[in-house]
């Protein structure tokens, strides 16, 4: 009988408000999730006091331009992501070292993907030798910001 | 209370204008080539379709070309009924693809969302039309219907921040430096802009030594997009929050180098609507001159 009533007032509700576009909008959008051209717009939803980002280097340990690969930065630190996280579950049991073991893997699964991307950027192939993925962390400790640089990972 | 009365209505050089803009915007949103290692995480309508066939070059160049057609022939209004599925299909498909790589990026959805607006709005309004709705009001129902989706588009992200962040949003700005820090590093990476990088760190350590500072700034940014619904209410809190909400974006574009220029640019086409500004501007002066010529 409520859930009766509820679905009326729903269904009035649609009828009548000018806004039901909006409204129809927002609900796909907060129950399809991310699922292009459907979003929560998640970006900066949430702020912590670290963080960290990662950047290629060559075999010397200079930097290098990640767009000469094709991607940008931020694209490549999504992807390098999607791997982290599938490695933490396939470390799930590894104790105290199942993060710097995922971070690991997933630097070597990103230069994998970096050779298939590399493929067909011939600039970008001479830079696969020795090409070392770089882990920056980030945090605020006392007003201050202090950053901390490791390498994950070095192409064979 | 009839449809009519309901959706606003916007004049004819108004529709002109945002057509024409908006096409412009579609054909920039979406990406002129696939750069990209298959559909390794299908995401969106990869999901429901094989588009495999588009990763070959020549393939997306006509898809390319039937997406240029398909924006003039929105622009001229002829065959909108296929001009505007045909634009939808290339738009999500190329983008679904892009957003395919185990990466999802937030700049061009906006046009997506407006595009898959407009064509809902077009089929909807061609059903209303047999019974008896006149035809105009299908046209300033796929305008009432972007602006709805633009409006969505802030809602939501205010929405997120809130269930994200347990309503905390606002107490947690004070680390934003960090994510300031985070964005110079990775827009340096991109091209080695040392001024630029300089000039954001700046930022930065300057978010992290006033964090409250920033977190009332974040604050405002949070309100326009939890009041985005007022841009609904009339042209006036359609065009002042329209500007408010560039002016936020252009402050993020300094700050953190996040520029979301299709955001900006629909704001521009959809909410500030200049035309129609300039319009009434000029009817207004005119007008004014008129009376004064005609008075005794």
């Amino acid at each position: 009988m409520i859930f009766k009533s509820l679905l009326s007032s729903i269904r009035v509700c649609l009828r009548e408000t000018p806004c039901r576009w909006l409204l129809i909008m927002t609900l796909l959008g907060l129950g399809l999730r991310e699922n292009y051209p459907f979003s929560q717009f998640p970006m900066f939803s949430s702020f912590s006091n670290r963080t960290y980002f990662i950047h290629l280097a060559d075999a010397d340990g200079t930097a290098l331009r990640t767009r000469q690969f094709g991607l940008s930065n931020s694209t490549m630190k999504k992807i390098f992501d999607r791997y982290r996280r599938a490695e933490l579950k396939h470390f799930a049991n590894a104790g105290s070292e199942r993060v710097p073991l995922a971070e690991a893997a997933a630097g070597q699964s990103l230069l994998q993907y970096l050779d298939g991307l590399a493929a067909a950027k011939p600039a970008a192939r001479k830079s696969l030798l020795g090409l070392q993925v770089q882990h920056v962390k980030v945090r605020q400790e006392s007003n201050h910001l202090i950053f901390e640089t490791k390498t994950l990972a070095r192409h064979q | 209370m009839t449809a009519q009365r309901r959706i606003p209505t916007f004049a004819f050089y108004e529709r002109l204008v945002m057509r024409l803009l908006f096409a412009w915007l579609v054909w920039r949103a979406t990406p002129s080539a696939l750069i990209v290692n298959g559909i390794p995480s299908p995401n969106g309508i990869t999901r429901l379709f094989d588009l495999h066939f588009l990763l070959d070059p020549r393939v997306f160049s006509f898809a390319r070309i039937a997406l240029g057609a398909a924006l003039i022939l929105y622009v001229l209004r002829l065959v909108v009924w296929l001009a505007l599925p045909v634009a939808l299909f290339v738009n999500l498909a190329a983008s679904g693809i892009t957003n395919s790589q185990g990466a999802i990026q937030h700049a061009e959805q906006i046009v997506s969302l407006i595009l898959l607006a407009q064509t809902v709005a077009h089929f909807y309004g061609l059903w209303r039309r047999r019974h008896g709705e006149e035809g105009v009001v299908l046209e300033s129902r796929a305008v009432w219907w972007s602006q709805q989706t633009i409006v969505a588009v802030y809602l939501l992200a205010g929405i997120t921040k809130l269930i994200v962040s347990k309503g905390l949003w606002i107490f947690q700005a004070r680390w934003i430096g960090v994510s300031i820090a985070k964005a110079a590093y990775q827009r340096y990476y991109n091209g080695f802009d040392w001024e630029d990088l300089e000039q954001q760190l700046a930022v930065a350590r300057f978010a992290a030594a006033h964090g409250w500072i920033v977190a009332l700034i974040a604050g405002i940014g949070l309100f326009l997009e939890l009041g985005s619904p007022l841009m609904l209410v009339n042209r006036v809190w359609a065009a002042t929050l329209g500007c408010g909400l560039i002016c936020f974006h252009l402050g993020l574009d300094y700050t953190m180098g996040l520029t979301f220029i299709y955001n900006q640019w629909a704001l521009a086409i959809f909410m500030v609507n200049a035309p129609y500004w300039i319009v009434t501007g000029v009817r207004k002066v005119a007008g004014a001159r008129r009376a004064e010529i005609t008075s005794p």
